[in-house]
């Protein structure tokens, strides 16, 4: 089986995790953050399209089991993201942590704002203004803060099993 | 066109492709996609549930024994004022059996209390739940409700092998029928929505006109035992306003919910023990 998609999807894994975790504990206040757009920054930059296609569909599935929305569809928006992100990425710039950070915060802005066309009804339109505002700054301010070390933490597990994203994606073909 | 050559020239064909065999996909086998990813990493939160229990555990040592003592004879105290009402519930449970055989009446619903640790709490900004540390091998059923020391916590809305997922009193998709302390006229309960930084809330609607209220004189609301999910007189909040609604029949308002809400460790599910009766 091809590595990186299962190293990416793990990676993806621990996230939701260590999202979770940090929701239980600012659920005193009551805030919360969103740091789904942090799955594909990788994906987007580096992985050819077929094990990043699968490797988002999975994370969105782990994602989509523990959350009140139909099962299946933040895997498809993730899909759409890497795909749109996969078609032009030859005209962004790709090198350094900036189109890193940049690019997790445009995919967790436009993934936040799609949540409410993927909840029921009564939840979609439950959220006060305030509160939506307050958790979007939130989770953009967690998302740049994590995505250069979540970035060189997927880069290096892969690293473990044998995979150079940078050298792959300076082949012919490949994202750089 | 061999499939590579399409993958690499057609990515949104390939992309529609993955979407309608995903829509194609018979239901039963998503719902066994979800159940296993859940599982999967429900140890994760578990471990991390367990690990904060051990800190506290560890926290909880470093105390002097003065202070032990001080907790122990507060315990002590409560304990003899729980005992006296045990005995006080016990009566009224005879009296209200007796009445019930007197009379011919259906016996109330008999619940068991299954105490359950808080795995995780997910006050996100559009839902409200908590993953709780029992499911399926307590035997808790799906719908069954939840409460702790400040009234109702939510309702079980799903259970899996050893969590169970609640939604959150606060949380919109929970209605309950309440009814205002000492009246017994009952109205509508809804949760959220949830501003940041302050207390959870909800909202009333269908109150009778003669009941009031202000933030100087809340009224405090209870569940009505309608709808078969609560047990009656629960507390659910404080109604800290009322106003007319566009009717002009009833009264809507908002409710404070209690502030610990969002911070709770511990709830009771009550398990119904012949749910065929509700």
């Amino acid at each position: 089986m091809d590595p990186r998609w299962i190293v990416i999807v793990l990676a993806n894994a621990l996230l939701a995790f260590l999202g979770g975790q940090l929701n239980h504990h600012l659920a005193p206040l009551p805030v919360s953050v969103f740091l789904l757009g942090l799955c594909l920054p990788v994906a987007g930059l580096r992985l050819r399209l077929r094990p990043g296609l699968i490797a988002m569909f999975l994370s969105g599935l782990f994602v989509d089991a523990a959350r009140p929305v139909p099962f299946g569809s933040t895997a498809l928006l993730l899909a759409a993201l890497f795909t749109c992100w996969h078609a032009v990425r030859s005209r962004l710039p790709r090198d350094g942590a900036a189109p890193v950070v940049v690019g997790a915060l445009v995919a967790n802005l436009v993934l936040f704002l799609a949540q409410p066309l993927l909840l029921a009804a009564p939840l979609a339109g439950s959220a006060t203004w305030g509160r939506v505002a307050v958790d979007l700054l939130c989770s953009q301010l967690v998302a740049g803060l994590l995505a250069p070390w979540f970035f060189a933490l997927q880069e290096q597990a892969l690293l473990l099993r044998g995979v150079n994203l940078t050298e792959e994606a300076r082949e012919p073909g490949g994202a750089l | 066109m061999s499939p590579l050559q399409f993958i690499r020239q057609r990515p949104f064909a390939l992309l529609g492709v993955v979407g309608l065999l995903w829509l194609l996909t018979p239901v039963a086998l998503k719902r066994l996609a979800r159940v296993s990813l859940f599982e999967f990493g429900a140890p994760a939160d578990f471990a991390a549930s367990y690990a904060r229990d051990l800190q506290q555990y560890w926290s909880l040592r470093t105390r002097s024994t003065n202070e032990l003592l001080q907790t122990a004879r507060d315990l002590a105290n409560l304990n003899a004022g729980y005992e006296a009402r045990i005995q006080e519930n016990e009566a009224l449970r005879e009296e209200v059996r007796r009445l019930e055989e007197a009379l011919h009446l259906p016996s109330n619903p008999e619940y068991r209390t299954e105490i359950a640790r808080v795995v995780r709490r997910d006050f996100g900004t559009w839902s409200q739940r908590l993953v709780i540390r029992k499911g399926r091998n307590a035997g808790l059923p799906v719908g069954a409700p939840v409460i702790f020391s400040g009234g109702v916590v939510g309702r079980v809305a799903e259970v899996h092998a050893y969590t169970a997922i609640v939604d959150l009193v606060s949380s919109p998709t929970l209605r309950i029928a309440a009814v205002a302390d000492g009246d017994s006229r009952p109205f509508s309960f809804e949760g959220g929505p949830n501003p940041p930084f302050t207390q959870a809330r909800g909202s009333v609607e269908f109150v009778p006109l003669d009941v009031y209220a202000s933030p100087e004189s809340p009224k405090r609301i209870v569940t009505a035992g309608l709808g078969g999910v609560f047990p009656a007189g629960i507390v659910i909040g404080y109604i800290q306003n009322l106003e007319l609604d566009t009717g002009g029949l009833f009264k809507s308002g908002t409710v404070l919910l209690d502030p610990r809400l969002n911070e709770l460790h511990e709830v009771a599910v009550l398990v119904p023990l012949n749910p065929e009766q509700q």
